[in-house]
């Protein structure tokens, strides 16, 4: 019996989280241009509940990973803990300039998630710009491990 | 980029076209019509994703070309997954598919919350792509789409999908039994020198590597309740003469393995099966890996991955998560049916009835399965 089965719900996992993010961040793009555009502030915000649902999720794993590479990483499949796990090192070794992902505490990537403040915007957007490159490499192992590598 | 990013799209438009139209041009059996159907909502909503591509293109003075750019990779990568594997089952589609079509859609149509969710499969080893929001993807090797004996390996593949359906519940109950088996597997006493720092690590590891090895357990189990003895002999059948393998791997082959050691997965069938009543067919099973194991020379080790002492909890973890799931179950009068086969007979009916009829005349079977498919399909 093959293990497709947990690459393909990782790969559409991060496909939808990806998507979330892009619809959020144009949207903040345009409204910081004044640009009004419906449609794509109904997407924005559908997008901006499965983000903040699942940093919700990761937020334990992370915690896990971060304070003790001893304990296991509980309840949590292989690609999740891994993605966890590649969180952790990335704010890690982070540079200080790095956005609120990296550099802060994780909870307050939820607050801005949550913030209606056009102040919280910039770094809103920095936060979802790195959420991004950090789910891009994260995608590349399940896309080979699905269609193969190009 | 702007000018690269409009004919990548265009490029994409194009080929969603050619793909929209192919679907609509496909012959294929009644059963996989949902799938269709699926396929097209899910090519207009990649031609929509395009549309929106290209009208952000055009918003001068607004930098979002970074997430145009991601948009086009997201729906690229959708077209690889959809033409490497959804489209396939509806393409080349054969009226020799309806046997597993008619399981697997039997399967689906059994629980509330897959009764809606379209069925297909592709040629392969046995899996599948279950994700609880599209159509499952089941993996069935040629050789056995069109045999009776063997379809029962797909109520494992179910199992994935009644997971899935219930995550976050089982996640949960999945966690605490990894946090159960952490810490029998603690030491009595603790060091802090390199060799228990090692041995710290391979804890952590075995641990983490149970979330995999429970949803694999229950979806045994959920082959059981669903289909009754007949899964288990399948199961006990198709795995025990692959070779050394299914028998023993050493730890850093199970910590690489999403699956447990076959040996050990026969092991709790046979204990869940003593449990259901069918303390024979449990018999049967071990009895059979027992004697083969020692033909090869190979002795029962998990080199620490599992003890006897996880049993109770693990077995209390997998009813809980057969409580939480609501898997049908196999009837007493499925499992020992050996009336006229006809359209309206259930799966388990048929499929418990394949496995007595080669037990007992396993010189006349194959003419009796021939003969029992077509009368199940008329």
């Amino acid at each position: 019996m093959n293990s497709d089965w947990m690459a393909i719900q990782s790969f559409h996992r991060s496909q939808e989280l990806l998507t979330a993010i892009n619809e959020l961040s144009i949207h903040l793009k345009l409204e910081a241009a004044g640009i009004a555009d419906a449609q794509q502030t109904e997407r924005a915000e559908a997008g901006k509940k499965r983000l903040v649902d699942f940093l919700i999720r990761l937020q334990p794993l992370l915690e896990t990973a971060e304070q003790n590479d001893r304990e296991p990483v509980t309840g949590a499949d292989a690609r999740l803990r891994q993605l966890a796990q590649r969180l952790a090192e990335f704010r890690r070794v982070s540079t200080r300039g790095g956005s609120p992902l990296l550099r802060k505490s994780f909870g307050k990537m939820i607050e801005l998630l949550e913030s209606e403040k056009p102040e919280d915007r910039a770094s809103l957007l920095l936060g979802l710009r790195d959420l991004r490159r950090l789910l891009d490499e994260h995608l590349e192992t399940d896309t080979r491990a699905l269609v193969g590598g190009f | 980029m702007q000018k690269q990013l409009r004919t990548q799209n265009e490029d994409l438009q194009r080929k969603v076209a050619a793909i929209m139209q192919s679907i609509g041009a496909a012959s294929v059996p009644q059963q996989l019509e949902p799938y269709r159907r699926w396929l097209q909502d899910l090519v207009r909503g990649l031609d929509l994703q395009i549309e929106r591509n290209l009208i952000n293109l055009t918003r001068l003075g607004v930098d979002i070309l970074p997430e145009v750019l991601d948009q086009t990779s997201i729906v690229t990568r959708e077209v690889f997954l959809l033409t490497d594997r959804y489209l396939g089952p509806l393409l080349r589609a054969q009226t020799t598919d309806s046997l597993s079509l008619k399981l697997l859609a039997w399967m689906h149509s059994e629980h509330a919350k897959t009764c809606d969710l379209p069925v297909a499969f592709a040629d392969g080893s046995f899996g599948s792509w279950p994700v609880e929001s599209l159509p499952t993807l089941y993996v069935i090797p040629p050789g056995d789409q069109e045999r009776l004996l063997h379809l029962p390996l797909c109520f494992h593949e179910f199992g994935h999908l009644l997971y899935a359906c219930h995550r976050s519940e089982m996640d949960d109950l999945v966690k605490d039994l990894q946090e159960v088996i952490a810490r029998r597997l603690e030491p009595v006493s603790r060091r802090d020198d390199k060799q228990a720092q090692r041995e710290q690590q391979k804890r952590k590891q075995i641990a983490e590597r149970w979330y995999d090895w429970t949803q694999e357990f229950f979806c045994d189990a959920v082959g059981l309740t669903m289909c009754g003895p007949a899964f288990a002999h399948s199961f006990s059948f198709y795995f025990r003469a692959i070779g050394q393998d299914a028998y023993q791997r050493s730890f850093a082959e199970q910590m690489h393995s999403s699956h447990p050691v076959t040996w050990l997965r026969v092991r709790l069938l046979a204990d869940r099966a003593r449990t259901m009543g069918w303390k024979d067919l449990a018999d049967e099973i071990e009895n059979d890996w027992q004697n083969i194991a020692a033909m090869l020379g190979v002795d029962e080790d998990y080199f620490g991955c599992y003890d006897d002492a996880f049993l109770p909890d693990l077995q209390k973890t997998i009813d809980d998560m057969l409580t939480e799931s609501d898997p049908r179950h196999a009837s007493a009068a499925e499992i020992s049916f050996n009336g006229a086969i006809n359209n309206s007979v259930t799966a388990p009916a048929i499929l418990n009835f394949a496995w007595r009829m080669l037990e007992s005349e396993s010189s006349t079977y194959a003419q009796w399965e021939k003969r029992a498919v077509r009368e199940w399909m008329t």
